[in-house]
């Protein structure tokens, strides 16, 4: 049996390790519910955005646009994936999950993938994908980011660098269930942009012309994919370290208290020897 | 007494401002541009401005960054990045941003896409505290 100082320090030990797991979940459980209502409130935005997009569709349906060109014909078409995963661990299964779906999708001939997180970068690296960077200062789940992702993105595409560029990010089915998905953001699919025909439509004029407008609301509407997208992971990885930190501060409550029961037996022992000894010592003499 | 419509400015963090006005004026590619009740509806780009907006009371002024104005027959809204009132304006930093962004721009190893950047950082601080020189009138 360890003897009684030693356990005393354990349980130091794991109670120390149960309070910062303890924080780590309350931190969690904050940014997830802040991550939600930042998203509800730019939702009006991003639907208005939308509904501007189908309005110009239904009025111009033949127009020319860039965005819609799938380059069938082309060559050596390249893939461009953007795959959002966390910077740091302690999240349970949320990496290995994203990284999984990843490796299963990404075709590594003929990919360029733009990693955000240090984990997925990481691991991309390590198994010698074709690794690019998005040029951010920092990354943060906010429009400005998405803004600056999405722009740099259409450049790419506008450029003929990229033909196709896919989303993969986690999703938040139920609470339990956190699925990788991927979802297509360019070029843009014509059947996104329909609705019910509407009996109410009226005349619209463009100023400076449709194509120009349509330009200034591509780039809106990619961002406004882009952030759901980067909520959603926020959201997936926030809640997979709330999960994993409440389990690890079940768990290290668990510890101590059997410890605490292995520090009394211990405890009991030793007094129950000395007793004894003090006896034997007393009828010896 | 002009008639009064419906004005609302989006913006991805908050609905900036929802309410009966008699005029707006904003800029687009071609100049100026002003809104009055009973527009033909149109879709407009408009470029980073002074928006200035008039209603039965005062007229006001606000920040708004590149984006599109939608005019239908019952409203009118603006959909853009940003927008600030004149007076909620962050003049000091405003200038410290620019100044910054025009020494970053004497640097020459920049390539052209930073130097765009840079150019566009002053031109819409110099936009902020255009705005911010305006005057709200009661």
């Amino acid at each position: 049996m360890a003897n009684t100082r030693e356990i005393k320090l354990r349980i130091k030990g794991v109670n120390e390790t149960k309070k910062i797991t303890k924080a780590m979940k309350l931190i969690s459980a904050v940014k997830l519910k802040k991550a939600r209502e930042m998203h509800e409130r730019t939702l009006p935005f991003f639907k208005h955005i939308q509904e501007t997009m189908i309005d110009i569709m239904e009025r111009v349906p033949d127009m020319q646009l860039i965005y819609f060109d799938k380059r069938e014909k082309k060559k050596d078409r390249v893939k461009a994936y953007i795959v959002l995963s966390s910077d740091s661990g302690l999240t349970g299964g949320y990496n290995s999950n994203v990284t999984k779906f990843a490796t299963e999708r990404i075709d590594k001939e003929t990919s360029v993938v733009y990693p955000i997180g240090n984990t997925i970068r990481n691991y991309m690296l390590r198994n010698e994908y074709n690794v690019q960077e998005i040029e951010l200062n920092d990354y943060s789940v906010d429009t400005r980011t998405a803004g600056d992702i999405a722009v740099q993105m259409l450049k790419l595409f506008r450029e003929e660098k990229i033909d196709e560029l896919e989303l993969i990010y986690t999703e938040m089915e139920s609470a339990m269930h956190l699925v990788p998905h991927a979802i297509k953001l360019l070029p843009f699919e014509k059947q996104d942009f329909e609705r019910e025909p509407n009996e109410m439509r009226e005349e619209l004029e463009f100023e400076p012309s449709p194509e120009i407008v349509f330009d200034v609301l591509s780039n809106k509407y990619l961002k406004g994919i882009l952030y759901g997208g980067m909520v959603e992971s926020f959201v997936s990885e926030n809640f997979a370290r709330m999960n994993a930190m409440d389990s690890a501060t079940s768990n290290a409550e668990k510890m101590v208290s059997k410890l605490t029961l292995n520090y009394n037996r211990a405890r009991q022992t030793a007094i129950t020897q000395e007793i004894s000894e003090i006896i034997s010592g007393a009828t010896n003499t | 007494m002009a008639k009064l419509y419906k004005f609302e400015v989006v913006t991805p963090t908050r609905i900036f401002c929802s309410e009966d006005v008699e005029l707006i004026v904003f800029e687009t590619e071609k100049g100026q541009m002003g809104v009055m009740a009973n527009h033909i509806p149109m879709l407009i780009a408009n470029k980073m401005c002074t928006l200035k907006i008039k209603n039965e009371k005062e007229t006001k002024y606000a920040f708004i960054t590149e984006g599109f104005i939608e005019i239908s027959s019952s409203k009118v809204t603006a959909v853009v990045d940003a927008a600030e009132w004149c007076d909620e304006i962050d003049v000091e930093g405003a200038i410290s941003i620019k100044k910054a962004a025009e020494e970053e721009l004497t640097n020459e190893r920049h390539d052209r896409s930073m130097q765009l950047e840079l150019k566009a950082s002053i031109e819409r601080s110099n936009a902020r505290i255009k705005t911010a020189g305006m005057m709200n009138r009661h």
